[in-house]
């Protein structure tokens, strides 16, 4: 059961998502029509998440961690509300801003500062307070002159400090992070730490997918290990980035604490 | 801003999204819907040399190579160079302007779903947001076509009064006409994708059977049903009624007009919200 809390931000109830895939990738009419009368054959049942019992209370940090294909990134998606969940609940307290994929909602053929007019808008920002915010952002992601380029001329590193960027300059209440300090240079992600920071302030909730173990020790307020879809434990950040380190067997190498 | 510590609930129970909350989250960001539709137009030509230009030479292209069968090999209506000849044209060129309107948000609409997998995938908003978005963009590459059309509406001599302004009632119909196919061909789209494919033809076909390059009066009584089979078919009545033939349009036709326009935006929207779910997994 989601443990009591006086003041919640997410509370994640029983939550299954199960994922139906069938080895014809593409559905097309043919097979469809191939198919009448025959019962579908060829179906996969994927269990991203199982039962999953969570609360994240208003001014946690939340650092997510597990191997490749544990459901992390599937957690944050059910909780943002764009996969729907199979069986069980999720309730979110506030609006959640989110950063799933780097630099994904960005148009290519579109410059830097439209598409940070564009993040605005679909954040629900008026016109005025995007000509405040447009500079600020782009002055933040350190793209120069790339500015007014056309977003497939980046780099992927530039990619990156755009999106993060954008959505860290959004006031978000709740923030759902996907693998995003990966983003640039050791420069670059020295700011985006201080940044996070400073928004931890004025957020209510934030949720960090992250390979970097050390990113989650000294960030997050609180750690959840997830494998195979489970959670295998939750709790203090160096109680479990411990037991996870022990258990994939890694020790606490360089190599594991961070991303190369 | 936002407003902040609303409670949103996710339930597997829930086959649908709630409808009202629904609307007023894609009203909140209808303006987002809107400027998207602005740079997409704009990204669209930004590396041919006529740019924006395109979007009127498209649809003016097509009227001349129709004009050409009809008039030159066909040798109907007149000749090139006289009255005749140049009142065909602006004839085609009206009907064709407003044809590409519909077919273009229905095609761009049917791909905006699959084709906007990092939207989907990766932002909360709600993804009636794109179809709309299609059918705006649509609709402004229409309009300028719309000034162009009256420069020879003027040359042509074509009648010029206060029933120019059911032009304005016309076109809302088949806005909204339009935004429903365009959410019914988004969700269809997504369980089959051959349906993007077909579209070309299906919407060239379509163009033969509606009174576009020819006029209403043209067709033989044994084929009349059509014009009220053919969801658009008593719309471009209307437009002819009153763009090529100067009075107001027949009340039937306007009636019949909207009420296709409505089923068909209703039924497209409920397929769509019933299905909006199910996009994330499927794409």
């Amino acid at each position: 059961m989601p443990s009591e809390s006086n003041d919640p931000a997410i509370v994640i109830h029983d939550l299954s998502v199960t994922y139906r895939t069938t080895l014809e990738k593409r559905p097309t009419l043919k097979s469809a029509l191939l198919r009448l009368g025959r019962p579908q054959q060829e179906v996969k049942m994927i269990e991203a998440l199982k039962c999953i019992d969570l609360t994240v209370n208003r001014g946690e940090f939340l650092g997510i961690i597990g191997h490749n294909g544990a459901g992390k990134s599937t957690l944050l998606r059910t909780i943002a509300g764009i996969l729907p969940p199979s069986t069980g609940k999720i309730s979110v307290y506030g609006d959640v801003t989110t950063m799933l994929s780097v630099g994904i909602g960005f148009n290519p053929e579109l410059t830097g500062k439209e598409n940070i007019r564009l993040s605005a808008l679909a954040n629900g920002y008026s016109n005025k307070e995007i000509f405040d915010k447009e500079d600020e952002i782009a002055e933040f992601s350190e793209l120069g002159d790339f500015i007014n380029y056309p977003m497939k001329t980046y780099s992927s590193g530039m990619h990156s400090r755009l999106g993060f960027s954008v959505v860290t300059h959004m006031d978000p209440d709740i923030l759902l992070i996907d693998e995003a300090l990966s983003a640039g240079d050791a420069s670059f992600r020295g700011k985006a730490a201080a940044r996070i920071q400073v928004m931890m302030e004025k957020a209510s909730a934030i949720l960090l997918v992250s390979h970097g173990l050390a990113t989650i020790t000294e960030m997050a307020t609180k750690c959840l290990w997830l494998d195979h879809g489970s959670v295998k434990g939750v709790g203090p950040c160096d109680e479990i980035v411990g037991a996870y380190r022990d258990s994939v067997n890694v020790g606490n190498s360089a190599i594991a604490s961070e991303e190369i | 801003m936002a407003k902040k510590n609303r409670v949103k609930v996710y339930d597997a129970e829930a086959s649908m999204p709630d409808v009202g909350l629904y609307i007023s989250e894609t009203v909140t960001h209808l303006r987002f819907a809107f400027e998207k539709a602005k740079l997409d137009l704009r990204a669209v030509n930004k590396n041919t040399w006529l740019g924006q230009l395109w979007n009127v030479m498209n649809p003016l292209l097509l009227s001349l190579v129709y004009w050409l069968l009809i008039v030159v090999i066909l040798g109907s209506g007149g000749n090139i160079f006289d009255l005749e000849g140049v009142k065909v044209l602006t004839q085609i060129v009206g009907g064709l302007f407003l044809y590409r309107f519909v077919s273009t948000g229905l095609m761009s609409g049917s791909k905006s779903i699959v084709g906007g997998g990092g939207f989907v995938l990766n932002t909360r908003l709600p993804r009636l947001i794109l179809p709309l978005s299609a059918v705006c963009s649509a609709f402004l590459s229409f309009l300028p076509s719309l000034l162009l059309y009256f420069l020879f509406h003027i040359v042509s001599k074509y009648p010029i009064g206060l029933q120019l302004f059911w032009v304005v009632v016309i076109l809302a119909i088949l806005l909204v006409l339009t935004t429903g196919l365009a959410m019914a061909s988004a969700t269809a789209n997504v369980y089959f994708r051959d349906i993007a494919s077909f579209l070309p033809y299906v919407t060239r076909i379509w163009l033969y059977l509606t009174p576009v390059i020819y006029l209403y009066e043209e067709i033989p009584s044994s084929a009349k049903w059509l014009l009220y089979g053919n969801p658009i078919g008593a719309i471009f009545v209307a437009w002819q009624q009153v763009l090529f033939e100067g009075n107001n349009p027949d009340a039937k036709y306007l009636l019949v007009g909207s009420a296709w326009s409505f089923g068909l935006f209703v039924a497209g929207f409920f397929m769509f919200l019933r299905k909006e779910r199910d996009f994330a997994i499927r794409i």
